[in-house]
Formats: structure tokens, sequence, C-alpha cells
């Protein structure tokens, strides 16, 4: 066979190889457009998150929109879905009863925890599979505003407040206090997490909320601490319990489940006389467990 | 004679070609020498064995808890059908001390394993940067490990002890 014969077979098979690949690669991206067209972008498809947003927010006016953010359910200990309106102002105060016996676990399957480094301890060492929690070392109750550690699954993260717009519970845990012991001014934390409660049950106007006292610390803790020392634990809870019942909201002593004879927490309880161990968390939960109410 | 310059052109050919492939024959097999060194691939570990050995072996502040494997692999961000067995001991948040000991479903999942245990340092790191900096420096040299499917984290100071019991239950 001549040799330009072979070549330029060799062209022709080369060139029709490059054809064919081509047709391929543009029906590929014609489809992948078309599905994508269609699924997402269509108006005659309700199922975008964000224009459902905008449009139930824009029903209450552009001032109450703050953050929009898509929440998808990603791991148990935080918890997302899909975005709703923000909430309205709630009913009138509510009466709470203290409910008899013990819940089981599944009393917490609509609850979420809201605290510091000793609610992420607890909810570690809880053996309970379907506890929800926002918390963070070192959050506070001024800190709850401006920390975003609540993660989208975009890898964004928002603040708790914004959070609380985006998904609604029965019942809301909150546990505040150990991080503000060095406050110098009892007004301002009373203010303070006055206005926390306020914007929360704003949010949660159909929550039972629970606002957990401050857990003692150790006695040899508590004596070599300006701090953290029972001192300030006893004068902050007394703030705590005078703010709940203005805000009518429940109190939990969760303080005089943990405590011993002295007013302290145990020494063996803690390595660091602040965070309690598995032990002393299963004793926490107990008390909650024990320590349910509804709305009369 | 255009016959005898083709078949020149083709048995030059064939030559080169046959050249071609006996050095990629040779370089395939020292490829494979080489990988079969570099991988742990009959690594076995008892997980749970190895952790709680960690456990009573290393020397630690803190007190530590076992968590619930699903909780544990939530704060790592891996996803649990990547995982095929674990167990994981977290301390109170007094300190950074941590065991996680994870098997991985297969070896493709091996590095999204060690990314998710990656990630939880780096997210410890600065977390404990402010609010307890004496934490830092183990956060910043954690004992992370992978033993064929195996991924070993743990954050403790007594780092010489760790990695002996690592290796002693990996024949190593």
């Amino acid at each position: 066979m001549p040799l330009d014969y072979k070549r330029s077979y060799k062209t022709r098979v080369k060139r029709r190889k490059i054809i064919t690949i081509s047709i391929i690669v543009i029906v590929f991206l014609l489809a992948s457009f078309s599905i994508i067209y269609f699924r997402f972008w269509s108006k005659d498809n309700q199922w975008n998150p964000i224009e459902e947003l905008r449009r139930q927010i824009g029903q209450y006016g552009n001032d109450q929109t703050e953050h929009l953010g898509l929440a998808l359910q990603r791991q148990p200990i935080h918890l997302y879905t899909i975005g709703t309106v923000r909430a309205t102002l709630g009913k009138a105060d509510k009466e709470y009863v203290l409910s008899e016996g013990r819940v089981d676990d599944s009393y917490f399957d609509d609850a979420l925890f809201i605290g510091d480094s000793r609610t992420e301890g607890f909810m570690l060492y809880s053996n309970l599979s379907n506890l929800q929690a926002y918390c963070s070392k070192g959050l506070s109750i001024t800190r709850i505003y401006s920390d975003e550690i609540v993660p989208l699954e975009d890898g964004r993260k928002i603040t708790v407040m914004e959070a609380l717009q985006v998904q609604k519970y029965k019942k809301i845990y909150i546990m505040f206090g150990v991080n503000e012991l060095g406050w110098p001014y009892d007004d301002l934390f009373q203010e303070q997490y006055s206005k926390l409660i306020k914007d929360v049950k704003l949010l949660q106007p159909e929550a039972v909320i629970y606002v957990e006292n401050i857990i003692p610390i150790s006695a040899s803790r508590s004596e070599k601490d300006t701090i953290y020392n029972n001192d300030n634990v006893n004068r902050f809870n007394a703030m705590i319990k005078t703010v709940c019942e203005e805000q009518n909201v429940v109190y939990l002593d969760v303080a005089s489940a943990l405590a011993d004879e002295t007013g302290a927490l145990p020494e063996n309880a803690s390595v660091d006389g602040i965070h309690c161990n598995v032990e002393y968390c299963g004793i926490w939960m107990e008390y909650l467990r024990n320590n349910t109410y509804v709305f009369n | 004679m255009m016959k005898q310059i083709i078949n020149g052109q083709r048995k030059r050919s064939y030559i080169r070609k046959g050249k071609f492939a006996t050095v990629a024959a040779i370089l395939g097999l020292v490829i494979c020498i080489l990988a079969g060194c570099g991988t742990d691939t009959a690594v076995s570990i008892d997980t749970g064995i190895l952790a709680d050995d960690l456990y009573s072996g290393v020397t630690w502040k803190d007190q530590l808890g076992e968590i619930e494997l699903n909780k544990a692999l939530s704060l790592y961000g891996i996803s649990p059908d990547a995982v095929a067995s674990g167990k994981v001991y977290m301390g109170t948040n007094a300190t950074a001390e941590e065991i996680a000991v994870l098997e991985a479903a297969s070896a493709d999942q091996v590095t999204v394993i060690q990314e998710g245990m990656e990630a939880r340092v780096e997210a410890q790191l600065a977390s404990f940067q402010s609010y307890n900096a004496q934490e830092v420096p183990k956060l910043e040299n954690p004992v992370l490990e992978t033993k064929g499917n195996y991924v070993i984290l743990c954050v403790c100071d007594d780092k010489a002890e760790a990695e002996k019991i690592i290796n002693e239950s990996t024949g190593k």
C-alpha cells in the first residue's frame, strides 16, 4: 500500500475519532445544562428554597428579614432544616406545670440544648443519640449573638440566634453563667440574660424554655480562684432565678442535683473543678428527666 | 524495491515496539515492588482493644469518657458509611485530650477519615487557643497515624507512650 495512502487513511481515522468525541461531549453538556435548568432555575419548579424563603419572609416585610440560610440536617449535634419565616410575637405568658414521672429518651427528640463548654461535655457524654445542641467553648449570653458556631451545609456558619429562626423546637434548655462569673456589674448580667430569654421566646413561641442554673465549682478550685468560686456561683444563680421569674420561664436547679452537702461540686466529679465527668453528666441527665414541665 | 523498503520500516517498527514493551514491563515490575513495600494493607487492628490500650497505657490529665461512635463521627464530619469500626474517647473539656481509632470501610475511605481527623484537630486548636491556651501544644503536635485502613488519633502529652502502644499493636 503506498505510503501516501496510509498517511491519509490514518489522518481520516484520527479526524473521525475527534469528531465523534466532540459530538459526545457536546451532547453531554447540553443534557447537563437542560437538567440543571429545569431542575433548579425553572420558574415553574417550586423547590428553589431561597425563593421560597424570600416569598414567605416577604409576607412580613423587608424590615424583618435578616439572614437567609439553607439548612439541612447534617449531624445529630447540630440540626438544620430548610428555613421558615421568622417567628412572630408569642402568645401571652403561659403557666408551667411540673409533669409527673420520669421522661424517656423520646422526650428529647424535639429539644434543643444551648450553652457553653459544660453543655458541650454534657452532649458528648450523654448516651442519647437524639440530642441536639448549639454549644461552644466560651459561648456566653453576649457572644451567642455574634459567634458563628452553627455550620450550614454550604460551609457557612451562622449564629445561634440566626439558627433559631429556621428550626422550631418544643423544648429549649439554656445554660450560661460560668463564663460570666467574672462580670463586675450584676445589673448588666440580669439585663443581658433577660434579653436573651425574651429573644428566644420570640423566636420559639411554642417551646417550653428551661433555664438551667450554674453548676457549682469544686471546693478545692473555689478556695483558690477569685472568679470561679461558689460565692460567685450562688450570687449569679440568685440573679438567674429572678430573671426566670420575671420572664416566666422554667428555672431548673441543676446545681442542687450535683452539689455535695457543702454546696460544692464533689472533687471526684471533675478534673478541673468546673467540667463534669461522665458520671456526673449522667446525674445531670437524670435530673432533667425527672424535672419536665408542660404549659397549663 | 518498494516492498523491501516497507518491510525494512516494518521490521524497525517491530524492533522499536519490542524494546518499548520490555522497558514498560520492567518499569511496571519496579513500580509494583515499590508500591508493595509502601503499603500496610496486611495490617489488622482491633480498634476497640487499641483504643482501650491507649486509654489505660498513656498518662492523661483529664478523665476521658467513651463517646458513642456516630456522635464522634458527626463531630469529625465523617459519614458512618466510611467507617467499618471504631472507638473514641474524649475529655471533659478541661483538656483537649482525645483518642480515636477508626477502621475505614475501604481503602479509598482512609483519606476521608484522615481529613476528618485533621479538621477536628484544627477546630479544637482554634477553640482552645482562646479558651485554654495550655492545651495548644498537644493540639499542634498530636499523634495522628495511618496504618493500612486504620487511622489513629491520640491527643495527649505522653506522645512517646502513645506511639509505642500503636506500633506494638501493628507489630512494628
